[in-house]
């Protein structure tokens, strides 16, 4: 994907878990916000590595993961990104190992 | 109704609620002068559409729905400086489209209070066409 084209993916999973915070954690969203909304684009290599990552994912760390459409880069159904929001240290065990994007 | 509950319903600024026709899309600009990784640009990209559409939600509530319900369409562009993002802005004031920009904290890469990206929408896409139209893609 171009950078564009993967920027425009993160936008849809942060909203995406915005609004599925905002509606089932009212709390963790307004401290999010209030922390000044941190975001971090990490990367995996494949699908397989997505899937692997949200079975580690701890309670309390909401996702959502991100179907393109397929209208323009790739084919419909690709998974481009995971979006994942929950208490800093929480996502951070889960995502330790992982490359910055 | 209580008094003031009437009260407040007669003064309250009012919701753009005129009906959404066509494609509500939402555009971000990104300021590709200050050479930000691509992480950080998806980053920032992501701050961009998260605060547009919390924002637009208060004074745009049909635009936005509409927006969530198609799919929620969202596309990057890109300028070369921040001095750009004037002219957009202002276009974007006379035409009531709602318009948030992001102000990096400084914490990584860049100096903090630099605009990184300017977020347009979620809009009318022909509306938008006419303002960002001629951008290139990022």
């Amino acid at each position: 994907m171009s950078s564009g084209k993967v920027a425009v993916q993160c936008g849809h999973g942060a909203v995406e878990v915005a609004l599925s915070a905002r509606k089932r954690s009212a709390r963790m969203f307004e401290a999010w916000r209030e922390g000044g909304s941190r975001k971090i684009a990490l990367r995996v290599a494949d699908e397989a590595a997505l899937n692997e990552l949200r079975d580690r994912l701890s309670y309390g760390i909401l996702h959502h993961t991100v179907t393109d459409a397929g209208r323009t880069e790739v084919p419909a159904g690709t998974v481009t990104v995971m979006a994942l929001l929950g208490p800093r240290h929480a996502v951070d065990d889960v995502v330790r190992d992982l490359e910055t994007y | 109704m209580g008094i003031r509950s009437f009260l407040h319903r007669l003064t309250a600024p009012r919701p753009n609620q005129r009906a959404v026709g066509g494609p509500v899309k939402l555009v971000c600009v990104v300021n590709h002068g200050l050479g930000m990784g691509k992480g950080k640009t998806a980053a920032q990209v992501g701050h961009a559409s998260v605060e547009a559409f919390l924002r637009a939600g208060v004074t745009h509530p049909a635009h936005v729905e509409a927006w969530l319900a198609s799919g929620q369409k969202k596309v990057c562009v890109k300028v070369p400086s921040e001095e750009d993002f004037d002219a957009l802005l202002a276009q974007a004031h006379t035409r009531q489209v709602p318009s948030h920009v992001v102000r990096d904290a400084g914490h990584t890469q860049i100096p903090a209070g630099s605009m990184t990206v300017l977020a347009l929408g979620p809009f009318d896409a022909s509306v938008l066409d006419t303002i960002t139209g001629e951008l290139k893609l990022l």
